[in-house]
């Protein structure tokens, strides 16, 4: 137990001293989810509210795809942007292998399809309940569109926000594409896992700890937010 | 005098219930339409049908030459309302009937409120409204578009009877350059010769 204290107390040391190295992991961290994040909300929010409003004929396959791949393991799409970006592979001459840029490609594969399934749903019940009235209004496939995001926009915030903490927490995809490089491509999950194979346990405790927190503020706006929503439907 | 609407053997079916059964009906005068009946007879289904809110399962809705190019608009039973001010609702409804928005909107809001002595409601949350509340801004919202035929979906429903008068004669005279359908349970005070009366049952017209 006093170990376990003696642990504790390096590991809040080296949060407080807020050393470079420690503060380039945050950032890094920081930078590569919330990029991937932006990507991706701006990618999936007009997208599932295209396929939410539109009837096609490949509608019911493209939804069975999208809930398939949310079930994609993290380091199977780490190989498989690794093979794309390798030199021998698709992309191998834009040279992004082992970059902050492949880090967010890998991210954005990652949590686009968890971003698509959310939003698509929340679309699917604000549809529901505004279809009547916007036809009734001859709104323009775009005016739907705009109206049901605009309408629906607190609750997509909080999808974003659930995608932001799943891409901060994420270690197997980013580990293979980034390469783990200090100061360039370290983030606090890949750094956790490299800490603890060399045996520096504060090191990966005080990362792990600075993890907890902003998952833990993430939470804290997401109850903040839900609370709002439930007082307003009151 | 040309159709104004045509249905021909309109039926609709939903989840397995039958709600509408061969329906063939010719709307050709310019008197208001009142759609009469019992609950579950029908009334609103056709009235959604009429206004191509619905398709039906079998038949064809034909709008006469004058009026097929023309728009409509429908005040439904439950009022429908984004998350946004009556005055944004509004805003919002011209922006996508006509297609672009318009400075001019924020006057003709304005004047069609106070009309309605109800400019009070201008900021107030479309949804925190009373019920009585938001069928007057529902009507308000389909009249205030200008529509070459309208239909209103129990528009007395919920109104004391200050606002049920203001808004029969508000109908009435609209009735003069609009083509108007009613949704009412009441049909007994409707004179045949003043109105097109239609009386539903089970699905069907009686």
């Amino acid at each position: 137990m006093s170990d376990f204290s003696q642990l504790l107390t390096q590991s809040i040391k080296i949060i407080l001293d807020l050393q470079s190295n420690y503060i380039d992991i945050i950032l890094v961290s920081l930078n590569v989810s919330l990029s991937a994040v932006i990507i991706s909300a701006a990618i999936c929010i007009p997208l599932a509210t295209i396929i939410s409003i539109n009837n096609f004929y490949f509608k019911n396959f493209l939804i069975i795809l999208i809930n398939t791949l949310l079930a994609l393991p993290p380091v199977v799409i780490g190989l498989i942007i690794y093979i794309l970006l390798s030199r021998f592979g698709l992309f191998g001459k834009y040279d992004l292998l082992y970059t902050v840029s492949a880090m967010i490609i890998a991210q954005v594969i990652l949590i686009s399809p968890i971003l698509l399934s959310l939003v698509k749903e929340t679309i699917d019940d604000y549809y529901s309940q505004y279809k009547e009235y916007l036809d009734s209004v001859y709104a323009s496939k775009f005016q739907k569109i705009i109206t049901l995001i605009w309408e629906a926009k607190v609750n997509l915030f909080v999808h974003i926000l659930i995608s932001l903490g799943r891409a901060l927490s994420e270690v197997g995809a980013i580990l293979i594409v980034g390469g783990n490089i200090e100061n360039i491509t370290r983030t606090m999950t890949t750094g956790i896992v490299l800490e603890t194979s060399k045996g520096e346990l504060s090191i990966a405790l005080s990362l792990g700890i600075t993890l907890l927190l902003i998952s833990l503020f993430i939470n804290i706006i997401l109850y903040i937010i839900k609370r709002k929503i439930m007082v307003h439907n009151e | 005098m040309s159709n104004i609407i045509t249905l021909d053997d309109i039926s609709l079916k939903i989840n397995n219930n039958i709600l509408l059964n061969n329906i063939n009906l010719v709307v050709n005068t310019k008197k208001i339409t009142l759609i009469t009946g019992h609950n579950g007879a029908g009334k609103t289904s056709l009235l959604k049908i009429l206004g191509k809110i619905v398709s039906p399962t079998r038949g064809i809705v034909d709008y006469g030459n004058d009026y097929k190019l023309k728009k409509t608009a429908f005040s439904f039973q439950e009022p429908i309302f984004l998350n946004r001010s009556v005055g944004s609702n509004l805003e919002h409804a011209l922006t996508c009937y006509n297609g672009r928005y318009s400075h001019r909107y924020k006057y003709l809001i304005n004047e069609i409120l106070s009309e309605f002595n109800i400019i009070k409601l201008k900021h107030k949350l479309a949804n925190n409204l009373s019920t009585g509340e938001k069928k007057i801004v529902s009507y308000i919202r389909c009249t205030i578009l200008n529509p070459h035929i309208i239909f209103l979906d129990e528009p007395y429903a919920h109104l004391d009877d200050r606002y049920a008068k203001l808004i029969s004669e508000h109908i009435f005279t609209l009735s003069k350059k609009t083509k108007v359908f009613i949704v009412t349970h009441e049909s007994s005070s409707y004179r045949d010769e003043d109105f097109h009366i239609i009386r539903m049952n089970k699905g069907s017209i009686v």
